[in-house]
């Protein structure tokens, strides 16, 4: 075995000498590391048998299980590229990613294959295959030949939203991958010991990198899907969990509507971390309260460039507002709008310098050509690389602490998810009786921004018709709260949709 | 327990429902709607409907009577709710 790092693959080989040690928990199924490994060159040797090699990419849906891990590393040791699809999303929203990479497989079961309906004919190219069918249980005839590809080629593509269109397909390199995983490990301080709660996606960035620091440790992965906070502090005392990440709104289910969590011993939790939004300082007073001996790092990425800052956990009483500092190996700017480096407590756009900026959307180089910029103050001539540009507002205090301001654009967070207004206009269009709609973001206590629809009809709106059809359409984060119906919509002096001012407007409602 | 008592409550269950979630409010709600398998509400619109439950009714959700079965249906809400303000 070798101790080569630098494809994602990598890591599931390197971890050979532990193979006893279990390497995932999945409910009542759990994997070692030589059953991972194992798993990992039977499914890259199907993989390959079935025509896929380098560069090609491999779209996976499944729910969060041993089979998705199997899937993310055997893709990367077949040479693919794997494209993690969230399991919530609806067939069109799947049909969207899997024809806008291109995927030549799409790795699922049998029964989210069946939910997919035939949402995804006239793919061409396309093979699906059932990870629970005979067919691929079968063992592979011979192994899959070593990856011929290097640290620059592309990895993974990590579908998220922006202010406007449809989602866009994050590029990462295999080396994006591997210092983002050597990054976050070093200052979460992770090791062997860990066992690490896995309640994110891994089509988010954030989720994903549970899996790569846990796997680059040895350590374990206890995989979660769940619907009430007891079922998280089960997990908590049953696998003696140490580390959690998650989003606001996991942290404001802990400490409100988790009844079991006071009687649950916690003491093997050393730390957790937030990103995906600004956790509420009621909320992290009350996380304070109820794990006292746990570190909490709130912590600010953008899946572009992987991850930027963390607060360490000493400073939270300090600066609670802060979004922390540069993690290790890379640089934050915050660059005013005419190009300079701001003063101290002077909004400018947070740009991100480092081993984990990726390299664009796939197939959209004018919305890469606006996050991935030269180097702000040196020129490529002087050695200035690509960097890439937030689109948050952020400040920087005296002693280099960040400071999130606001979004510059019209794209909505809400509990963790990136929700491009456009995609819900068009699903509300699509619906019908509108002349023109506009969705936007509202405050609210426990999801940080919740969808509202703005519309103008051209027909009478029966709303809560409209919104049952679009539930059908989009998941349930997706959907608006309310559809409020405006005779006219406010523009902008050159002619577009006022987004900010119609939240303006709007904002003082929320909770 | 009176059975208006009962159908009060399933009726505010049903009215904070419908207020959250529009994409229920044109279904009819009944004892007998299942809440978890309906795919209406996420993990975000439990917390909410746990808030609700303190606020309205303030009823304390302790350890001993919490059992996600109790969400099963608005019935089995409702019922929940009565013996816990009892």
């Amino acid at each position: 075995m070798t101790g080569e790092l630098y494809l994602v693959h990598h890591l599931v080989e390197r971890a050979a000498p532990a193979g006893e040690r279990i390497a995932v928990v999945d409910r009542d199924r759990q994997l070692t590391y030589a059953g991972l490994g194992e798993a990992v060159r039977q499914a890259a040797a199907r993989i390959r048998a079935g025509g896929i090699g380098r560069g090609d990419r491999v779209a996976i849906f499944l729910p969060k299980s041993i089979e998705e891990c199997v899937a993310i590393f055997a893709a990367s040791a077949a040479g693919a590229v794997f494209v993690p699809v969230n399991a919530l999303l609806k067939p069109q929203q799947v049909r969207h990613i899997v024809e806008d990479c291109g995927a030549r497989l799409l790795l699922t079961n049998a029964a989210m294959a069946e939910g997919l309906g035939d949402a995804l004919a006239g793919l061409a190219d396309l093979s699906v295959v059932a990870m629970d069918g005979a067919e691929w249980q079968r063992p592979a005839e011979e192994p899959a030949p070593a990856s011929t590809a290097i640290g620059e080629d592309l990895a993974a593509i990590l579908y998220t939203s922006g202010s406007t269109g449809r989602p866009k397909g994050v590029m990462l390199s295999h080396r994006n991958l591997i210092a983002g995983t050597r990054i976050v490990r070093t200052y979460l301080g992770i090791t062997a010991e860990d066992r690490i709660l896995s309640l994110l996606p891994f089509s988010f960035d954030y989720g994903l990198n549970q899996l790569l620091t846990a796997v680059e440790q040895r350590a374990r992965i206890v995989l979660l899907t769940f619907q009430f906070g007891d079922e998280i502090a089960r997990a908590i005392a049953r696998e003696g969990i140490t580390g959690i990440a998650g989003v606001p709104t996991i942290w404001a289910i802990l400490t409100r509507a988790t009844p079991s969590l006071s009687k649950t011993d916690l003491s093997t939790l050393r730390y957790i971390t937030n990103s995906g939004g600004a956790v509420p300082s009621e909320t992290v007073k009350r996380l304070r309260e109820k794990l006292p001996a746990t570190r909490i790092f709130l912590m600010y990425g953008l899946t572009e460039a992987f991850r930027s800052t963390f607060l360490p956990p000493e400073e939270i009483d300090r600066r609670p507002t802060s979004i922390g500092k540069a993690i290790p190996e890379c640089e934050m700017l915050v660059v005013t709008a005419d190009g300079r480096r701001a003063a101290p407590h002077e909004p400018g756009i947070l740009v991100h310098r480092g081993p984990t900026v990726s390299l664009g959307y796939w197939n959209r180089p004018d919305a890469t050509a606006e996050v991935l910029r030269p180097h702000p103050f040196v020129p490529a001539t002087e050695g200035g690389e690509t960097v890439c540009y937030s689109g948050d507002l952020v400040t920087m205090d005296e002693d280099g602490f960040l400071y999130f301001v606001a979004r510059n654009d019209a794209m909505i967070k809400s509990s963790g998810h990136r929700i491009s207004p456009t995609e819900v206009e068009e699903c509300l269009m699509a619906v019908g009786g509108f002349a023109q709609v506009a969705v936007i973001g509202l405050p609210d206590a426990f999801a940080g921004q919740k969808v509202h629809a703005v519309g103008v009809a051209n027909a009478p709106v029966d709303a809560p018709a409209v919104l049952q059809a679009v539930a059908e359409r989009l998941p349930p984060y997706m959907v608006p709260r309310a559809i409020e119906l405006v005779e006219r919509m406010p523009v902008t002096p050159n002619g577009k949709v006022d987004y900010i001012g119609l939240v303006r407007e709007r904002a003082g409602d929320g909770r | 327990m009176l059975a208006s008592e009962a159908e009060t409550t399933t009726g505010a269950i049903a009215g904070f429902l419908r207020e959250r979630f529009p994409a229920l409010a044109n279904r009819e709600l009944t004892a007998e709607t299942p809440l978890l398998g309906s795919g209406a509400i996420d993990s975000l619109g439990i917390l909410e409907l746990m808030t609700f439950l303190a606020d309205r009714f303030g009823i304390e959700l302790t350890d001993d009577d919490f059992d996600p079965a109790n969400f099963d249906t608005i019935g089995h809400l409702a019922r929940f709710v009565e013996r816990a303000r009892a």
